[in-house]
């Protein structure tokens, strides 16, 4: 869908085009520029930088390596390096050193940033009964008895609940292109 | 114990939350069922991607309403240029295209937004008159009436100032239609509305995203890849984040 949709960028149809593109994708790489950069603005710059680049190198997308949504985020992932790299720009002793370091420091950070984000984002589509669960489960620790006493929800149905819970959060991840 | 019974326990397995004797009956029966032990290899993973959250109940942030406005008119800014030299390359100029500023496409504030939405209408018009170089052009006109309040349509009685209304006047533009927009009654000022073209067959194609200014009125300039004469009717949504457009004014064009 989105290949063909970067050919229609070409076209009279172009706008329209880009703010479907925008509609589909802006959401979530503002979320994840947020969560890396910890700065609306600077998240602004990059959604930006990301659309006008994805108009820009459209022709260099090539569905048979990766998927849209696994390009559009590289795209983005550069681009927060970029303004990683501007922003923290200092003198060094040791400049050769240290500025490996840093890079592999900012990349790790962002691939830690964007999984954090995207767990995140998965989660918020479950169901709110879904959530509950994984929450009281995993990070309260809490057994299922526990949370049906907790809760009042019968115990064959926080049982049943926390699996369909934990299929749906797969089920999100994969659609988001994280592989479990 | 059954397999059906055992995928309901799965869940509470891989997250270490079962009994000690339920634990140890699941780890059983994984050992002799293949078809459990694959469900089970599925779910493993994802206790551990867990731990990369550390609230699961943050909500995830909204971009700000102006920002979609700000791609799209940096796009058109960006777009405008390379269009031009493709033309210049088969030997043709097209003719200028009209765009609102980069500065209007941010947020700003209301009393601001209304100024630079007036001056943007005077301008607008002013490019229409003279950046073609082609004469006059037909435009054509739709009064937008408040859907809950009966059949809306054309006619050339405004509604009461407390109602939304508005009236748009579209024209050709080498890259679609030129919309000029006045609305009324609008909600508070800042609240974001967007203007859709519809065709004969329920599909609509948008005219871009405005803000109301002071006193719910809002006067805008704005332009469409949808052509003059390929749709009937004009719409115009309330829209806020995470939700979908609520219809308020509707109207047909007055062809």
């Amino acid at each position: 869908m989105s290949a063909a949709l970067l050919k229609d960028l070409r076209t009279s149809r172009g706008e329209e085009t880009m703010r479907s593109l925008y509609r589909a994708y802006g959401g979530e790489l503002y979320g994840f520029a947020l969560n890396c950069l910890g700065d609306r603005g600077l998240a602004e710059e990059v959604v930006q930088d990301v659309f006008t680049r994805v108009w820009r190198h459209a022709d260099s997308f090539d569905p048979d390596r990766a998927s849209f949504r696994t390009w559009i985020y590289g795209i983005a992932r550069n681009a927060i390096i970029d303004i990683e790299r501007r922003r923290s720009v200092r003198p060094r002793l040791a400049p050769q050193e240290d500025e490996r370091d840093e890079i592999a420091t900012t990349d790790n950070s962002i691939e830690s940033a964007l999984l954090a984000w995207q767990v995140s984002a998965a989660l918020a589509r479950l169901t709110p009964e879904h959530r509950q669960v994984i929450r009281l489960a995993h990070f309260q620790g809490m057994r299922l008895r526990e949370i049906a006493e907790r809760t009042g929800i019968p115990l064959g149905t926080v049982k049943s609940r926390v699996s369909y819970a934990l299929r749906g959060l797969r089920l999100a991840l994969e659609e988001m292109g994280v592989e479990p | 114990m059954s397999c059906a019974e055992l995928r309901s326990l799965i869940g509470g397995y891989v997250l270490h939350a079962l009994e000690p004797g339920e634990e140890e009956t699941v780890r059983r029966h994984l050992a002799t069922c293949p078809d459990c032990a694959r469900e089970h290899e599925e779910l493993a993973p994802v206790p551990a991607l867990l731990d990369a959250v550390l609230d699961p109940d943050a909500a995830p942030a909204e971009p700000p309403a102006g920002l979609e406005d700000a791609v799209l008119d940096r796009f058109a800014r960006d777009q405008g240029p390379r269009a031009r030299r493709r033309e210049r390359r088969r030997g043709r100029e097209p003719a200028r295209r009209l765009r609102a500023p980069a500065w209007l496409a941010r947020p700003l504030p209301a009393a601001a937004l209304a100024a630079v939405a007036a001056v943007a209408v005077t301008l607008g018009l002013t490019g229409a008159l003279g950046g073609g170089g082609s004469g006059a052009q037909k435009s054509y006109g739709a009064h937008l009436r408040a859907v809950a309040g009966g059949a809306p349509g054309q006619g050339s009685v405004p509604a009461p100032a407390d109602r939304p209304y508005a009236y748009a006047r579209l024209s050709h533009s080498p890259s679609g239609t030129r919309v000029q927009l006045t609305a009324t009654g609008l909600a508070a000022p800042g609240s974001v509305y967007e203007l859709w073209c519809v065709y004969p067959d329920g599909s609509k194609v948008s005219a871009g995203t405005f803000r109301a200014g002071p006193g719910g009125r809002a006067e805008v300039s704005m332009t469409t890849a949808a052509r003059v004469g390929e749709y009937h009717r004009l719409s115009v949504e309330a829209r806020s984040p995470g939700h979908p457009g609520r219809r308020i004014l509707a109207g047909d064009i007055a062809y």
